[in-house]
């Protein structure tokens, strides 16, 4: 972030609580010292000052002028001095305005909000005060209150646009929307006829953003939408983004009814950009044809002639002719002229019917492409044979039949062994089968083909990383990587946030933890029932390796998965600049969007993957805690308790080694590179909700939150009401006879029994809860110790669903044994790499 | 606009893999050795000089050809001139006039360089090729090369042949 420090140029509001006269002049000195920079000078004038006592304006003063020196350890001890000193918020108006400046650099908002609030009641008349204010507020979604601000601010520079643009933007957002455009209007009428060139891209994005708001606020009323309607003409001329007024333009006139102007729009976009398939749907619309087949096709035929040089036209009819033969035939004249030119994308192309026509449209490919493939000559028409293979080769692993699918790969290998997007295809299929490693030495084979080629690096390293080679995906990362001083692009491609990376080589790295344990626990069982004392040694060394590297992985994991948290931090962060940014350039409509990005920032599908990857881990924590609390209970000889480890010092050296090959961030910053100490945490699972969970959970809804991890992450900080209402939201939104609620509810069930820990008010309430929505449970067995709540389970839910076994696994109520066989059997349906990663990671 | 469907283009150090590759599925049977490939891109500054073509057939690579600079005459096996160390085609993509174009270029880069005579050694199984050869006006010299060329098979028999440029 940039250093704003603009308020300091206002005069100061009063005197500096408790201080001479003199002294105060002395101290406004080093305050025009510390605005020009001059640290050092500013320090040494403080220091001779404080000699006589210090006040919080000083200490606060010099804590700021440590920050900016770099010496932030320094700055924090002499802010909290300053802060120690004041009664509450009574400080003088400056002492308030540096503090506020200084929480908000180090990032803690709501108390730089405090002080700069304190700054303005203890009567600063500095109004650019309101400026960083409404920024904070902002910051923290107190819109509310960044409103009052905005307002004071505009009040006093009516001159700037943007302070009109961000007060219209407030009040919009606060529902004010009358005010809002009232508020655009306003200036628009000031500005009339002023507007230099510069300031025209300015005015669209406003004139834009006030039909925006009028739009939202005339919702279903006809004569307000009229009225829309006749603002849109008005500014039409003055608005640039044609794309967006035309839209909006045939949305009313549809809300209206006027169908026929509608399409008229509907066909001028389409004439601006035949190829965005949005716009056919909604012509279809507007003419009011979208459920007859007869006048659809029609009409596409009519506009393939209009536009025969695009795709949409043709591609349409495939989605609704119901014929087989016809539909046959219109494939044929989609994807054949496309083969025959090696359109590599053809299968993406269609790839969506056969989600959507999954019965009728891939058989009917088969026949269509397959007869086409046999009649090209791999001689005389290479192109056409080698993509049809290609495209055959995708069609086959979409219907899941790997054999076939090879077959055809290997074909268009055999034929052109130099294109690189077939060895990323021949690795896909193989990814499919399971076999991971071949997979990543194809798709390396093809790399090596072209050395330049970013996509096809990028591939090699993650099905480097899918196959568990963190090592080799590290070397072939780092080729397109700033490596500088490091061994490795690690450090860089943290810098830059790949998270893509990180998180696979998380993934990655907790599977290595998975397996380097199940090693553990054999070898340990192993070095149990040995007798001989031969070769001792040796074991007890091997026993130590891999203990370190069982440790090693999972703190690995885990602080990759942190690394990812950290980038979402970033990124909600990032956004302060842009509350004055984007309204100095006049952008309120992208401002808007940013808004509603930043809203559900914490439930984007890379942060999400990333906790669930943590919880794992930090649930594990937690269990195993508890597990040894139990055993520590029982009998205090605490085999657990680890003997103090001695490394050997090869094996010091090797950690040394090794520590330059994982380093995520610069060395002098890190003091924890295999992540030891998060694992060391006492408290796994508040870690997990202060870095994770929390964040998450508050921006999730409810239809798309992931109900199981909040009931696993309730169930285990005991609060039963809570996962209550992850079972009933789930068995709400998803279903509720699946599997999965089923399990829960057992879950549930037996958690509330009389012998189980836990808070019996909770209890109580989870049964109650229990009782009224899940009364069909067998609930008067709960304290039945012979009761088989795996049997019930089977019995009554569909007993192959792989989520509910997982889950249940994970829960660990039951038998260990049985659970297995019916994960066992429940796999069978699944690929193979599925099967394969719940046989090794999960049992 | 009509483009040519074959098209030929450096050899460069990032797509040196792709050359390889075409060399080794078109002879496999052939052992090279690594450095005959990065030998095009020497880490040191040798001073040996390489031609090294690739041929795209509709920006797919399917040809590749390298021939080395002989400034100084280095036996009777090697002449002064250029000599064309391997030329390949994938064989779906025979057919195309891609060997024309590759002896063209070696033509070119032979006159540029004040050479006067191209040259090449095949195996004397590869009856097609010297055939080849020969319909584009090169000639067979002395005898059969005892066990020229090493493949994976054992040494095989090879012939020079070889052509005047003015």
């Amino acid at each position: 972030m940039s250093r704003r420090r603009g308020g300091m140029k206002g005069k100061p509001a009063g005197k500096a609580a408790g201080a001479g006269k003199d002294q105060h002049g002395q101290f406004l000195e080093a305050l025009k010292l510390y605005e020009g920079k001059q640290y050092k000078k500013a320090l040494k004038m403080l220091d001779t000052m404080m000699k006589k006592g210090s006040t919080p304006d000083m200490l606060a003063l010099k804590g700021l002028c440590f920050y900016y020196q770099g010496d932030k350890t320094d700055a924090a001890g002499y802010i909290k001095q300053s802060v120690a000193k004041i009664e509450g918020t009574k400080a003088s108006a400056i002492c308030c305005h540096l503090l506020g400046i200084y929480m908000r650099t180090t990032k803690e908002y709501p108390d730089s909000i405090k002080w700069f609030q304190a700054s303005l009641d203890n009567g600063s008349t500095n109004k650019q005060i309101y400026r960083d204010l409404a920024t904070l507020h902002s910051q923290v979604g107190d819109f509310k209150a960044a409103l009052v601000a905005r307002k004071k601010y505009w009040e006093a520079f009516m001159g700037y646009r943007a302070n009109w643009t961000s007060l219209a933007v407030a009040q919009d957002i606060n529902g004010e929307r009358q005010q809002a455009v009232n508020t655009l209007s306003q200036f628009e009428k000031l500005a009339e006829g002023k507007l230099g060139e510069a300031e025209m891209y300015e005015n669209n994005e406003c004139l834009i953003y006030k039909n925006d708001i009028m739009y939202k606020a005339a919702g279903d009323n006809p004569d307000k939408l009229k009225n829309v309607l006749h603002h849109l003409d008005d500014i039409e001329a003055n608005v640039y983004d044609k794309f967006g007024l035309l839209e909006r333009k045939a949305s009313i006139y549809m809300k209206l009814g006027q169908l026929k102007d509608a399409s008229i729009v509907y066909r001028t976009l389409i004439k601006r950009n035949p190829d965005n398939f949005k716009y056919y749907k909604l012509l279809e619309v507007s003419l009011g044809i979208s459920g007859n087949n007869k006048l659809k096709k029609a009409l596409y035929e009519k506009l393939a002639k209009f536009y025969p040089r695009c795709e949409a036209p043709k591609f349409m009819p495939l989605t609704f002719v119901q014929d087989e033969t016809e539909l046959s035939k219109l494939l044929g004249e989609y994807l054949l002229p496309q083969l025959k030119r090696g359109v590599p994308a053809t299968f993406s192309n269609i790839k969506v019917l056969y989600s959507k026509r999954r019965h009728v449209v891939p058989k009917l490919v088969e026949q269509v492409v397959t007869k086409y493939l046999s009649e090209q000559d791999p001689k005389e028409q290479p192109i056409p044979y080698i993509w049809s293979c290609y495209f055959l080769a995708q069609h086959f692993l979409n219907l899941r039949q790997y054999q076939t699918a090879q077959e055809h790969i290997d074909r268009a290998l055999a034929h052109t062994p130099t294109m690189v997007e077939f060895y990323i295809l021949k690795g896909r299929i193989l990814k499919h089968t399971g076999q991971l490693e071949q997979a990543a030495e194809t798709v390396e084979e093809g790399r090596k083909l072209d050395l330049q080629d970013r996509f096809i690096n990028c591939k090699t390293v993650k099905y480097y990383l899918r196959a568990n080679m963190v090592d080799k995906a590290v070397d072939v990362a780092s080729l397109f990587t700033k490596n500088d001083e490091s061994v490795n692009g690690v450090k860089d491609l943290h810098l830059v946030e790949a998270s893509w990376f990180i998180v696979e080589q998380a993934e990655a790295y907790h599977r290595l933890h998975v397996s380097a344990q199940k090693k553990l626990a054999d070898a340990q069982a192993a070095a149990a029932t040995a007798t001989t004392t031969e070769g001792e040694d040796s074991k007890e060394t091997d026993l130590r390796e891999l203990e370190w590297s069982v440790e090693k992985y999972e703190g690995l994991a885990l602080k990759r998965f942190h690394a990812i948290s950290k980038f979402y931090n970033q990124f909600e962060d990032d956004q302060l600049d842009f509350h004055s940014y984007c309204m100095r350039k006049g952008t309120p409509r992208a401002y808007l969007e940013m808004l509603e990005w930043g809203k559900r920032l914490y439930t984007k599908p890379m942060y999400t993957r990333a906790m669930n990857g943590a919880a794992r881990i930090y649930f594990n924590l937690h269990d195993r805690s508890l597990k040894r609390h139990q055993s520590a209970d029982g009998e205090a000889d605490g085999d657990v308790a680890k003997k103090p480890r001695k490394e050997t010092a090869s094996m010091k050296k090797r950690k040394g080694e090794e520590k330059k090959r994982v380093l995520a961030y610069p060395a002098e910053e890190e003091t924890d590179v295999f992540g030891e100490k998060l694992l060391a945490t006492k408290e796994p699972l508040a870690a997990f909700n202060d870095a994770f969970y929390a964040k998450y959970s508050a921006q999730a809804p409810d239809s798309e939150r992931n109900h199981i991890l909040d009931f696993e992450y309730q169930y285990r900080t005991g609060k039963l009401a809570l996962c209550l209402g992850a079972l009933s939201k789930y068995s709400k939104v998803h279903d509720a006879k699946s599997a999965v609620t089923g399990a829960m509810a057992v879950a549930l069930v037996l958690a509330t029994k009389e012998s189980a820990p836990g808070d019996k008010i909770a209890k109580m309430v989870a049964t109650k809860g229990l009782e009224t929505d899940f009364s069909q449970l067998p609930l008067s067995e709960r304290d039945n110790e012979s009761f088989d709540w795996l049997s019930y389970i089977c019995d009554n839910y569909n007993a192959t669903d792989l989520r509910a076994l997982l889950f249940m696994q994970h829960m660990d109520l039951f038998d260990a044994a049985r659970l297995h066989e019916l994960i066992m059997k429940a796999i069978q349906q699944e690929e193979p790499v599925t099967q394969n990663a719940v046989l090794q990671y999960e049992l | 606009m009509a483009r040519d469907l074959v098209n030929l283009d450096n050899v460069y150090a990032n797509n040196l893999g792709t050359l390889e590759k075409i060399c080794k599925v078109v002879n496999p049977s052939i052992e090279f050795p690594a450095s005959f490939f990065e030998e095009l891109f020497p880490k040191d500054t040798k001073k040996d000089t390489y031609f090294a073509q690739m041929a795209y057939f509709s920006e797919i690579p399917v040809a590749g050809i390298k021939s080395k600079l002989y400034p100084k005459r280095k036996g009777d096996n090697y002449p002064k001139g250029v000599c064309i160390e391997i030329m390949a085609t994938l064989e779906n993509y025979e057919g195309h006039g891609i060997n024309d174009k590759f002896l063209e270029y070696v033509a070119d880069e032979c006159k540029k360089h004040h050479q006067h005579l191209v040259y090449t050694h095949i195996p004397l199984t590869e009856e097609k090729t010297i055939q080849w050869y020969k319909d584009n006006g090169f000639e067979s010299e002395g005898d059969a090369l005892k066990d020229f060329i090493k493949t994976v098979d054992g040494p095989v028999d090879a012939v020079l042949l070889k052509k005047h440029y003015e």
